[in-house]
């Protein structure tokens, strides 16, 4: 090993740590302790790291930010227990926020399923309203042609945090404007991702589709893409803040839970 | 988890990190109002995913991941702003200069002006908050492009801050 490359790879380590001691940089830590120049370097560097360190950490953090964080999320968790209570007459129960296992996400989405179509039989001729379900439907099995859209120009097109992260091996395009018929025969504009990776050297394209969460109806009560989604489900929606995502992968179904594996590398 | 352990827990965990991440944005963002910001929207997606946070004990380091996701998000559509990639800078290995007077806002600028790829290793370095092992876990890189970009980014930042000290200051 050469005085540079030694140098090089000494240079992950902090001052007045242990980080010296890491057996990865045995062989570096060796070279220096044999080559006087090579450690008067890295002793030099090590030194204005401790500058720069010191410097970099020095930010004055205004002084009621904490009491305003700590404001803020009581005002959040008491506005959703508002929100529960004015419901809970008609409301499902809230689904937990947690991870449902494969067995409860089988039985969720069906009952999905069975709620909105009957939801959507109900609200037939709403203009105002669309059911995620149907949403879905109208895509799976369907080329979109997501080149041939056109770019989605309005505001509702967040995506969930752990999309935002962009894991490593789930590429995102969009969002683009899909223009998605209702009963009555009006279109409405839905922002549209098309996301793909590949699943046993397999590519899989999907699509997630975004709405604002007072369009859909019933809003899903899941609250994440669910952690077991398996085999035959060519479709998932959640609720997430102020959205209802439609998460679709056409004709094959048993991808999502390579894609929720991708989504949790991201986010932890 | 129940609703009041949840607000339990994110109490907590403002008052543990909200100093470390409010550091971190601002060296992210290099504004203190945009600092604000990414903390305050990092809280809320905590807020909204805590079910996702699996051992608390990594309460700090998925917090550090959801300010970067909001920062990267935050820099979506903005392209006024052309920013330094070090993928092709000159290997690291020259001499470290001495005697450098360090100056916050210099420091901040030459941050500023880097990609984010090589800017936030070098924060999270500085911070001495995490192991390179955790940085490569949070940039969902691996450890090897870690340890590249941060002997870049050390590289360029010894060579920004030399080049910004008034002559005959610094020996080399």
């Amino acid at each position: 090993m050469d005085c540079r490359t030694a140098l090089e790879i000494l240079e992950v380590v902090r001052p007045d740590t242990g980080d010296l001691d890491d057996p990865e940089l045995a062989e570096a830590a060796a070279h220096i302790e044999s080559h006087a120049e090579c450690k008067s370097e890295f002793l030099r560097r090590q030194q204005l790291d401790r500058e720069i360190g010191s410097a970099m950490r020095d930010i004055p953090v205004p002084h009621d930010l904490e009491t305003r964080l700590l404001a803020d999320l009581a005002e959040r968790s008491e506005t959703a227990d508002v929100a529960e209570t004015v419901a809970a007459p008609t409301a499902k129960p809230k689904a937990a926020l947690q991870r449902r296992s494969w067995m409860s996400l089988v039985v969720g989405t069906a009952a999905s399923l069975a709620i909105g179509v009957i939801g959507w039989q109900l609200l037939s001729g709403s203009s105002t309203h669309v059911d995620a379900v149907q949403v879905a439907t109208s895509i799976t099995g369907r080329d979109p042609n997501f080149d041939g859209l056109t770019e989605y120009g309005g505001d509702d097109s967040e995506l969930p945090a752990d999309w935002e992260s962009l894991p490593k091996g789930l590429a995102i395009d969009g969002p683009k404007s899909y223009a998605y018929q209702q009963a009555d025969g009006a279109k409405l504009a839905i922002a549209m991702y098309q996301f793909r990776f590949t699943h046993r050297r397999t590519p899989v394209t999907g699509y997630l589709l975004v709405l604002p969460v007072d369009s859909v109806n019933p809003p899903p009560t899941n609250t994440a893409l669910p952690a077991g989604a398996g085999s035959g489900i060519t479709s998932v929606s959640w609720t997430d803040g102020d959205f209802v995502y439609v998460c679709v992968i056409p004709k094959r179904g048993g991808h999502f839970r390579r894609l929720g594996r991708l989504l949790d590398r991201g986010m932890t | 988890m129940a609703d009041g352990s949840a607000a339990s827990l994110l109490a907590q965990l403002v008052q543990q990190h909200y100093a470390a991440l409010y550091r971190y944005a601002f060296r992210l963002s290099g504004k203190s109002a945009d600092a604000e910001d990414l903390v305050q929207q990092s809280f809320l997606t905590a807020h909204q995913k805590i079910d996702q946070l699996r051992d608390p004990q990594n309460g700090k380091a998925w917090l550090f991941t959801i300010t970067r996701n909001a920062y990267l998000k935050s820099l979506r559509g903005n392209t006024g702003t052309k920013l330094l990639s070090l993928e092709h800078a000159p290997e690291p290995g020259e001499e470290c200069p001495q005697d450098i007077r360090l100056d916050n806002e210099q420091l901040q600028s030459i941050l500023n002006e880097l990609e984010e790829e090589f800017r936030t290793p070098l924060i999270l370095f500085y911070f001495e908050q995490f192991s390179y092992k955790e940085i490569a876990e949070q940039m969902d890189v691996p450890i090897g492009t870690v340890m590249s970009r941060l002997a870049r980014g050390k590289t360029h930042l010894r060579q920004k801050l030399a080049s910004f000290q008034p002559a005959g200051s610094q020996q080399t």
